[in-house]
């Protein structure tokens, strides 16, 4: 058992060394412990604890690297206060870098150096996955999706019969006994693509994506073997898992003959294909990738779908998702989108590349072990709500989404959260 | 883990409040937990998902699409969010004793 | 030429030899294969210039008093290091000059160096800025070891660090304004050679990775249409 953990400690050491490029000894070398981020970091805002600062997060792993790959480390490793990767290093690496930190990258921008931390916390992430220590209740979802093709183990058979059943409402909706979602379509523009939680628990977004791309005249088709757009197993560190994951999805689109995927509202997974997929599988895609926000967002411009925008006159306020956002550069578009569907928005304060995550993100919402944390975070989304004095939350990510419900009851926001796709559906 | 007390009974729950042993699971259970998360009062309507996605569950481990819970109880989807207002899954599911479901849930 | 010449110039090619390693580590980006949705140039250029500014980072306009410190500090530290490569290069920086001023006299001199009263005045400017500066240094310092968190944060190297920049910067001043005296120039030689033999082995390596952090969060943000020069929301 111990010669296992030596060995399992070796190679996590060993997966730093060989993935020491210019990016990350860059991120590794140059914190300087100014200590000025903590109060642009969601967690330390509200726990008030010195191991929440970034700074801290990043010295976890910095700290290791200083002690195997700098001489300072190698021969006083007291003087750069270096970290042996022992137990204790590995406790303190699991329970801030898993459970505190949501990767929203908001500390990026804001670090009087610019260090990349989210990129130093998925490193650190990375090697806990070398050594077999990423939380149960995350790797299962890994697990799930890797294993059965979606995260939540949905079968083929429970897939399509629910899509059959969303048509139903679709039919009615839009008033033509032709319409249906199309399902393994061959010879189409565009292949969509959802996050699992749809079909299996909330399946309205579906219904309404349908009815935008029925009225659009899209050309489009859902795939039941591959449809989750999800990549847990980017958060989790596991490259091999996330390669296979983006694949899937490329090679789907060529089984169907689409030129584009369309990346469902799931701020993480459209980050994963459209910014990091290419590098796990290293090549550029054969296919294009859009959002389903810039998609909508060009339907209006072109005219391709005439949203009334007295229908919806409630408040209405945009949560900005850090992958889509910050992270993604889809900005503006989420935007134009609102305003042409709603008659009363309101930005909420700060906003785009600057906004505070949902408390929800970088795996929070799969990882129970850290519940308490993440509702003591939301309470910022939560305030920055309330100041909006909105009734309706727009918000373009179903992980953003689930985690706004939750502190919407915690918090007594009495809001109405919905996807992009909904309130486009909802003034058509 | 975590215990959590309910008029005077405790249970063991993940950190989410999903029971750790859904063995443990009874009507009574089911109340305590609607009564904790806001649900309220158990009517007709909650009961026929309850027991729905409970004897499901039962028999493959899964928690049931949410189609199938509306098609078996013939309660209209939109209708299971106002029964439920934590939802199907952090609703319904943690009620009938289910352990949480992976993904964004 | 001293001992003293001798030593800071071991330690300068030792130190620079140091940087020119790690920096060349740096130049070969990795390659990244997803299609730019704005321009990396244009997020570098940003990241460079108005991102800096306490108007868009949280770390300045939160903690103004730290951010315009620590500005002060850096300036005082390379106009440190300035002024002591002049006086490691001219024998008779900054003094009145009396004789022939032609390179290969055995003396050498500094274009000021025939106007003395503007000369003392320099002097007496370059003295008082960097006492300022090394007194934000101190300031630093104190936050360093007085406030809690930061404390938690600190190693022996981000004390050292302060300190040596410090009482160079200090070492600095004292040449500025005692010229005549024998043993402020071999002070100040010493405390540079003592720098920057230090320098490679801590943080003070930020030098070169600062430029480095600074040009891969432009080229992020710019890559991803997140920053740009043009974008008025900013």
């Amino acid at each position: 058992m111990q010669e296992d953990l030596t060995e399992r400690k070796q190679k996590a050491l060993d997966f730093l060394n060989s993935h020491l490029n210019a990016k990350l000894i860059t991120a590794l070398n140059s914190c300087v412990h100014c200590g000025l981020c903590g109060t642009s970091c969601q967690y330390y805002i509200a726990l008030k604890e010195e191991k929440y600062m970034p700074a801290a997060k990043v010295d976890l792993v910095a700290g290791i690297y200083r002690r195997y790959h700098t001489f300072a480390g190698k021969v006083f490793p007291k003087l750069t206060g270096t970290h042996e990767l022992d137990d204790e290093t590995i406790d303190k690496m699991v329970d801030t870098l898993f459970g505190a930190c949501t990767m929203c990258g908001r500390c990026v921008a804001h670090c009087s150096v610019g260090v990349d931390i989210p990129f130093v916390v998925r490193t650190g992430r990375m090697m806990l996955q070398q050594m077999g220590l990423v939380p149960k209740s995350i790797q299962s979802t890994v697990d799930a999706a890797l294993n059965t093709g979606n995260n939540m183990a949905i079968s083929k058979q429970d897939f399509i019969d629910t899509i059959t059943w969303l048509n139903d409402d679709l039919q009615y909706e839009v008033n033509d006994d032709n319409a249906t979602i199309p399902l393994n379509q061959s010879g189409v523009k565009m292949l969509y693509t959802v996050n699992p939680r749809e079909p299996k628990f909330f399946p309205l977004s579906i219904s309404a994506i349908a009815k935008v791309f029925y009225l659009a005249k899209e050309s489009w088709t859902l795939s039941t073997d591959y449809y989750d757009i999800t990549n847990y197993a980017y958060f989790v560190g596991d490259e091999e898992g996330a390669r296979v994951i983006t694949e899937r999805l490329v090679n789907e689109a060529i089984k169907y003959g689409a030129d584009t995927i369309i990346l469902g509202e799931c701020g993480h997974g459209s980050r994963a294909m459209r910014w990091e997929g290419p590098n796990w599988m290293k090549e550029k895609y054969p296919v294009k990738t859009i959002t389903a926000v810039e998609l909508l967002a060009q339907y209006i411009r072109d005219g391709r779908i005439k949203p009334d925008k007295t229908k919806i006159t409630d408040l209405v306020t945009i949560h900005d998702p850090c992958n889509l956002v910050r992270n993604g550069g889809v900005i503006e578009e989420q935007r134009y989108i609102v305003n042409a569907c709603c008659s009363n928005f309101v930005e909420m304060n700060p906003n785009r590349e600057d906004n505070f995550c949902c408390g929800g993100g970088g795996g929070q919402l799969a990882m129970s072990e850290y519940n308490e944390r993440r509702m003591k975070i939301g309470k910022i989304k939560a305030d920055q709500i309330r100041a909006t004095g909105a009734k309706i939350v727009v918000t373009p990510c179903h992980n953003c989404v689930d985690q706004l419900n939750s502190i919407n009851l915690e918090y007594k926001l009495g809001v109405t959260i919905k996807t992009i796709a909904e309130i486009v559906a909802d003034a058509l | 883990m975590a215990i959590l007390e309910i008029e005077g009974k405790t249970f063991e729950v993940d950190g989410d409040g999903f029971l750790v042993n859904p063995k443990e699971w009874n009507e009574e259970v089911a109340q305590l937990f609607a009564k904790q998360d806001g649900t309220g009062e158990l009517t007709e309507k909650h009961w026929a998902v309850i027991k729905n996605i409970r004897s499901h569950w039962e028999k493959t481990d899964m928690a049931p699409m949410v189609r199938s819970i509306c098609q078996d109880t013939g309660i209209r989807l939109r209708e299971i969010y106002t029964l439920f207002p934590q939802g199907p899954a952090r609703g319904a599911c943690k009620i009938a004793g289910l352990p949480k479901p992976d993904g964004c849930v | 030429m001293t001992i003293f010449h001798w030593l800071l110039i071991a330690a300068l090619v030792f130190c620079f030899v140091s940087c020119l390693r790690w920096f060349l580590k740096l130049i070969k980006q990795p390659k990244d294969y997803a299609d730019p949705k704005g321009s990396v140039a244009d997020g570098v250029t940003f990241s460079c210039t108005k991102a800096m500014l306490p108007t868009h980072k949280e770390s300045a306009y939160l903690h103004l008093p730290t951010y315009i410190a620590g500005i002060i500090y850096h300036i005082g530290t390379f106009t440190s290091i300035i002024l002591l490569l002049l006086q490691l290069i001219f024998t008779n920086f900054m003094l009145p000059y009396t004789g022939n001023c032609e390179m290969g006299d055995g003396t050498s001199c500094f274009i000021f160096s025939s106007n003395w009263t503007f000369v003392v005045y320099l002097r007496l400017f370059f003295a008082v800025a960097l006492a300022v500066s090394s007194l934000c240094g101190v300031a630093i310092l104190i936050k360093r070891f007085t406030n809690k968190e930061l404390k938690a944060l600190s190693n022996i190297d981000d004390y050292l660090s302060n300190i040596f920049v410090t009482l160079f910067q200090m070492f600095s001043a004292i040449v500025m304004v005692a010229p005549y005296s024998t043993w402020t120039q071999p002070a100040l030689f010493i405390m540079g050679t003592i720098l920057f033999i230090y320098m490679p082995l801590g943080k003070l390596r930020h030098v070169i990775y600062f430029l480095s952090a600074r040009y891969q969060l432009g080229a992020f943000y710019g890559k991803r249409g997140v920053w740009s020069m043009k974008n008025k929301k900013h």
